[in-house]
């Protein structure tokens, strides 16, 4: 308020005029501005709910700046104070300003005034202005604020929540999350959401809750993208009309209505199908600019494309496709949906797909409607598509054409490719290969082969099914009455079209049996065998190669190839080419004369070692030992022999004693060998390398004739002197009787010697001791040679080596000493020759094992029913033992297979399986899985306990048994309720009736 | 859990009636909510498919159908023709209810399994209808279109698809306790 000053002055009398006039005039600006700085009037709100946007507007007079100050009318709270610059409206006279609410402009009233305002000088505040919220006390309904919202991702939202009138305010949830509110006033509440990130399909529920939970509303919030498409372009199909496309980059998660709308060149897009990513928009005709608009509620975005009809000319795919059809070439008709097409100059494409492979034919012309397709075989299936482009400037293929296919008409078939074979007398075969199906041009029908001799005046023909590609020949007469050399074999095919040209090939009848000059060796290499040979520069014959197992000997199956003349050189190549085998390769000249051997090969794929072995024999020749061996059949060769190896085995050791390299050599000497048993080995090689040999044994013997002679007449000489000795001792008897047995005296008793009646004792001389002396006949028996058999050396080896390390048991008896064995338990080192038996034992089996043989203990068991427990427990006990960790019944250990029986009623009856049972149950015993049976109802009642080992693998380290029946049991019984969880799809379609 | 499904056949008419619910019970007799239910309020998003979440039920048209919770003495007191009209006039709200939820669903498979629904409701109102014919009753007027529905946020549309599924078990359930209790009726 300006105030009217007046400073004391300690000079009244100087100049107060002129103080007066400054003070006057300082009032007089002060007032003047006073009146500029009019309150603003007629204040008025303008809400859009949706945008949230406040527009105030007021008269403002002159001024252009001014303070706003918004404030939340029940709690006094200031939301907006600033001040801003506004310029008057020159039409309305009203100044205008717009505010944009953080919060729904429902959520609470709102006191709007304003202040115009001059540099530091403001007017008065303007009347208050109430935008009124929606929490007035006359609207006592729980409201939640704003309702179907679409944000962009990552906005921030604040939402409210107008509790009923007289209830508690409870919390915010946005989705899942317990939202942080801020009160508004009484009844409202807000909460910010902030970054928001994509909503679902049906949105994000925002849902408000009184306190306590007896009341709830919400609202639904939509996070997307604007839109955003790509690859805008557009071109004509129908030279006319304009087709647009285009991409949309991003999903903007808003669909049906709130989905992006598309507009070209100003009219509105529709699709069939909204979902698909790639859209398509027509305009009617050609308007060279196009303009994409795509909007939807967060945002627009615009596309453009400009260019020439002609330069975007996308032509339709070809329709009715029609064929006019020969044996070699097919023309392919076809039609154009639009008659504009027959003026534009085209490129069209004709994908011609036969038997797997397919080929593009391009043809050119105005307005194209028929193309001719040459070079095709005949009776062959064709399928051809066909696509244009435009010839002036091409902007892309068109689409192709439906699929066509057709099938060439016949034609005659190939002339067959014939040669022979010839065995070694007159007979032999005209073969010919099959007819591929380019080079049969149809069905083939049968075959019609002719042999003759035009120099006899000899002509046979005869007619042979289709699949006959051999005929055999017998020329045993022609050749007889022929003085030509050759016969002539001509092979036509047939097929529905006619008759193949004759394919002739001329039989030789003077055969030679004079093998060809040299054999040379073919290489296999991995595209065949290649072949060379010399070409005579006079010779302008063809030529043929053929080839054949070089075993076989009679009709064989041969393969050849038919070279032109000229070549040298060929490469054979066979899926019939097998490793191991030798083939007879042969060069043959082809005119017009018979063919002539030219060349022959040899060679295999691949060399393998012989098959099989020599045929070894060996024989003593004096003291040296000849190896003889056959030869190995050529079938079993293999390869190509390189030589024999021969060894010498000693043990199992082969020491080479030679190699030799001539294949024609098949023997060898072995010199200087001593008397013994030796083996040879004779292997042959290849330059795969060596075959198993052939091993024979021999014994060399002393060289025994000189030794007969030596006896012989040492006997001889023995019988000559014993001869002369007896003639001279006959001759001189008396003097020898004399010398030698002189006369005894006859002895003569004085007295009566025969009448002494005494016993006559009769003593032995202790000289008449009988020496037994006996002789060798001849010592020379020192050098006969013993034969000592082989395995002396060996036996005695042995007889060291076995000697029982454990001398105490003998091994015959251990088993069974060990069944019974009551001795401690002595600590054994581990021995292989001993382990099975300590294992034994370590374990528990063995005393069992003898209970269960030994039933005379069981039946003392048996009478005395209350002591069977008791027995049985002792017979448990025996079958425990001290050994190792296995405790208790448990055992561990294996257990010979028992055949479980159900247990009999009739408990007396003499048998001890009724009290090994139980204990083989507990102890875990091993049993066949399917011999557990429970026939008797006595048992039934335990079944409960038992049946869970029925036909389950019980371990036997532990009562816990493998498969758990009662899971699977309650697996199978929860089976129906997990397929009831289907039940609505599987039963609803039948309710009706 | 087992299907809880209903059958009844009224031998001296050749009707069928099968009724199966949008709820299956556990093995201690609790209901559950069947697939289709499930998937559309997982549809919904939360907090529509939480088990306590029960928002107020809407007055709006789609749910202008006779209440199914009829208190127990008046329930006893129905007639066959009462009984069986307020059946046939519930599922006809329901009906059109249910496929308005399957025309406005975005998602492809749960349309599918609203109009497979739709199909078997379909069979029952045909049954009822077919029954209250050969009874010799008359059938209630059909109800009025669904004339210009009022404008309803997003919100609200999704509280409305969950009450026209409660409505529908509600109406399932008393429908099998009113057809047992018809063929009592009609063999008595």
């Amino acid at each position: 308020m300006p105030r009217l000053s007046v400073s004391p002055s300690s000079k009244p009398n100087c100049s107060p005029v002129w103080l007066i006039s400054v003070l006057l005039g300082l009032l007089a600006i002060h007032t003047n501005a006073k009146d500029v700085l009019t309150v603003p009037q007629q204040v008025s709100l303008s809400a859009n709910m949706y945008t949230q946007h406040l527009t105030i507007s007021w008269l403002g007079g002159a001024a252009t700046t001014f303070d706003l100050m918004i404030l939340r009318t029940e709690l006094n709270e200031t939301v907006f104070y600033e001040t801003v610059s506004v310029t008057m409206n020159q039409v309305s006279g009203r100044h205008q300003w717009n505010w944009t609410s953080v919060e729904p402009l429902q959520c609470t009233s709102l006191s709007i005034k304003i202040r115009s305002r001059d540099g530091q000088t403001t007017s008065e505040w303007s009347n208050t202005q109430i935008l009124q919220g929606s929490d007035l006390p006359s609207n006592e309904e729980l409201q939640m604020y704003p309702q179907d919202r679409i944000v962009p991702v990552g906005a921030n939202t604040t939402f409210c929540c107008i509790v009923e009138e007289g209830k508690l305010f409870g919390t915010i949830r946005y989705g899942n999350t317990v939202m942080n509110t801020t009160r508004l006033s009484r009844r409202s509440f807000a909460a910010t959401v902030v970054n928001q990130e994509l909503s679902g399909k049906t949105g994000t529920n925002v849902v408000c809750f009184d306190n306590p939970k007896t009341k709830l509303t919400g609202a639904v919030v939509f996070v997307g993208y604007p839109p955003l498409p790509t690859d805008f372009v557009c071109e004509t199909r129908d030279l006319t009309s304009a087709v647009c496309q285009w991409n949309e980059k991003r999903d903007t998660n808003l669909y049906r209505k709130r989905g992006t709308r598309y507009s070209l060149n100003k009219r509105n897009c529709t699709f069939s199908s909204p979902e698909e990513k790639q859209k398509e928009c027509s305009v009617a005709q050609w308007e060279g600019n196009f303009t994409l608009v795509a909007v939807n509620p967060l945002g627009q975005y615009s596309l453009t494309d400009s260019a020439e009809i002609n330069h975007r000319v996308h032509p339709v795919a070809p329709v009715n496709l029609t064929f006019v059809v020969h044996a070699w070439n097919a023309s392919v008709l076809w039609q154009w949906e639009y008659n504009s097409y027959s003026s534009l100059a085209l490129d069209c494409q004709v994908e011609l797909a036969s038997q797997g492979y397919k080929t593009k034919r391009t043809f050119s012309g105005v307005g194209l409607r028929s193309v001719v397709l040459s070079d095709l075989y005949p009776d062959e299936d064709y399928s051809v598509q066909v696509c244009c482009g435009a010839q002036q400037n091409f902007w892309k293929w068109g689409s192709w054409s439906k699929s066509f296919s057709f099938k060439t008409n016949n034609y005659v078939p190939d002339a067959p490719d014939v040669w022979m074979w010839m065995n070694k007398d007159y007979t032999g075969q005209v073969i010919w290969k099959p007819l591929t199906q380019r080079q049969s041009h149809g069905l083939i029908t049968g075959y019609e082969v002719t042999l003759w001799s035009p120099e006899v005046n000899f002509q046979h023909t005869e007619f042979f099914s289709p699949d006959t590609y051999a005929v055999p020949v017998n020329l045993t007469q022609i050749a007889t009455r022929s003085s030509d050399n050759k016969v002539m074999a001509t092979v036509i095919a047939k097929n529905a079209a006619g008759v193949s040209q004759p394919a002739s090939v001329l039989i030789p009848l003077r055969l030679t049996d004079v093998e060809p000059l040299t054999v040379s060796r073919a290489v296999y290499t991995d595209r065949g065998f290649p072949l060379f040979w010399q070409h005579n520069a006079n010779d302008t014959c063809a030529y043929v190669v053929e080839w054949y197992e070089a075993s076989c000997k009679w009709d064989c199956p041969v393969e050849w190839i038919k070279l032109a003349a000229g070549n040298t050189n060929v490469t054979i190549k066979s899926a019939n080419f097998q490793p191991g085998v030798r083939y007879n390769i042969s060069l043959y000249s082809n005119s017009s004369e018979a063919p002539e051997l030219l060349q022959h090969w040899q060679g295999y794929m691949q060399e393998l070692v012989p098959s099989s072995s020599v045929l070894l024999s060996t024989t003593q020749q004096d003291s040296d030992i000849l190896l003889t061996w056959r030869e190995i059949p050529l079938v079993n060769r293999r390869g190509f022999l390189l030589g024999y190896n021969i060894y010498i085995s000693g043990g199992s050791q082969l020491t080479l004693l030679a190699n030799l390299s001539d294949l024609e050599s098949r023997s060898y000497t072995v010199k200087g060998l001593s008397q013994g048993l030796y083996n040879f080995t004779v292997k042959a090689y290849t330059s795969a390398g060596e075959d198993k040999g052939t091993t024979a044994s021999i014994t060399l013997e002393p060289y025994t004739d000189w030794l007969i002679l030596e006896i012989l007449v040492s006997l001889g000489i023995t019988a000559l002197l014993l001869a002369v000795v007896t003639v001279i001792c006959y001759k001189k008897r008396k003097w020898v009787k004399k010398v030698f047995y002189p006369d005894i005296p006859e002895p003569k008793l004085s007295g009566d010697w025969s009448r002494s009646q005494g016993p006559l004792d009769v003593k032995p001389s202790p000289h008449s001791l009988v020496h037994m002396v006996q002789k060798p006949e001849w010592d020379s028996s020192k050098e006969v040679l013993v034969v000592i058999p082989e395995e002396d050396e060996d036996e005695e080896g042995l007889g060291i080596g076995d000697e029982p390390v454990d001398t105490d048991e003998p091994t015959s008896l251990r088993y069974y000493n060990q069944v019974v064995d009551e001795r401690p338990i002595r600590p054994r080192f581990p021995d292989s020759s001993d382990s099975s038996a300590s294992s034994l034992d370590s374990a528990c089996t063995d005393v069992t094992y003898t209970g269960i043989q030994t039933s005379g203990s069981s039946l003392v068991f048996q009478l005395d029913p209350q002591g069977s427990s008791e027995g049985h427990q002792s017979q448990a006990d025996l079958s425990v033992c001290g050994g190792g960790g296995g405790g208790g019944g448990g055992g561990g250990g294996y257990r010979p297979q028992m055949q479980s029986r159900a247990p009999s009623d009739d408990i007396g009856l003499a048998s001890p399986e009724p009290f090994l049972e139980p204990q083989a149950a507990s102890a875990g015993g091993y049993k066949p899985q399917s011999s557990w049976h429970f026939d008797s109802p006595v048992e039934a009642g335990e079944s409960g306990r038992l049946a869970p080992s029925l036909g389950s693998p019980t371990s036997v380290a532990s009562t816990q048994f493998l498969l758990p029946d009662e899971e699977e049991y309650a697996e199978e019984k929860r089976q129906p309720s997990s397929s009831a969880a289907t039940w609505f799809t599987n039963l609803l379609s039948s309710t009706k009736p | 859990k087992n299907t809880v499904f209903y059958q009844l056949f009224i031998p001296h008419c050749s009707i069928h009636l099968s009724l199966y619910f949008l709820f299956t019970n556990d093995a201690e007799g609790r209901l559950h909510q069947s697939q289709v239910a499930v998937f559309l309020l997982t549809y919904l998003g939360p907090p529509f498919n939480e088990k306590d979440f029960s928002p107020p039920r809407p007055n709006s048209t789609a749910l202008s159908l006779p209440s199914a919770a009829t208190r127990l003495e008046l329930w006893h007191g129905l007639e066959n023709q009462a009984r069986l009209a307020q059946n046939q006039k519930a599922y006809s709200v329901l009906l059109a209810a249910v496929r308005e939820l399957a025309r406005s669903t975005l998602c492809p498979a749960l349309k599918t399994s609203l109009l497979h629904f739709c199909t078997g409701l379909d069979g029952l109102l045909g049954s009822i209808s077919a029954l209250m014919t050969t009874l010799g009753y008359a059938l209630p007027p059909p109800s009025a279109n669904m004339e210009m529905r009022p404008t309803m946020n997003d919100f609200a549309k999704k509280v409305e698809g969950f009450w026209i599924l409660r409505e529908l078990q509600s109406w399932l359930w008393r429908s099998a306790k009113d057809f047992n209790r018809l063929k009592k009726r009609l063999r008595g």
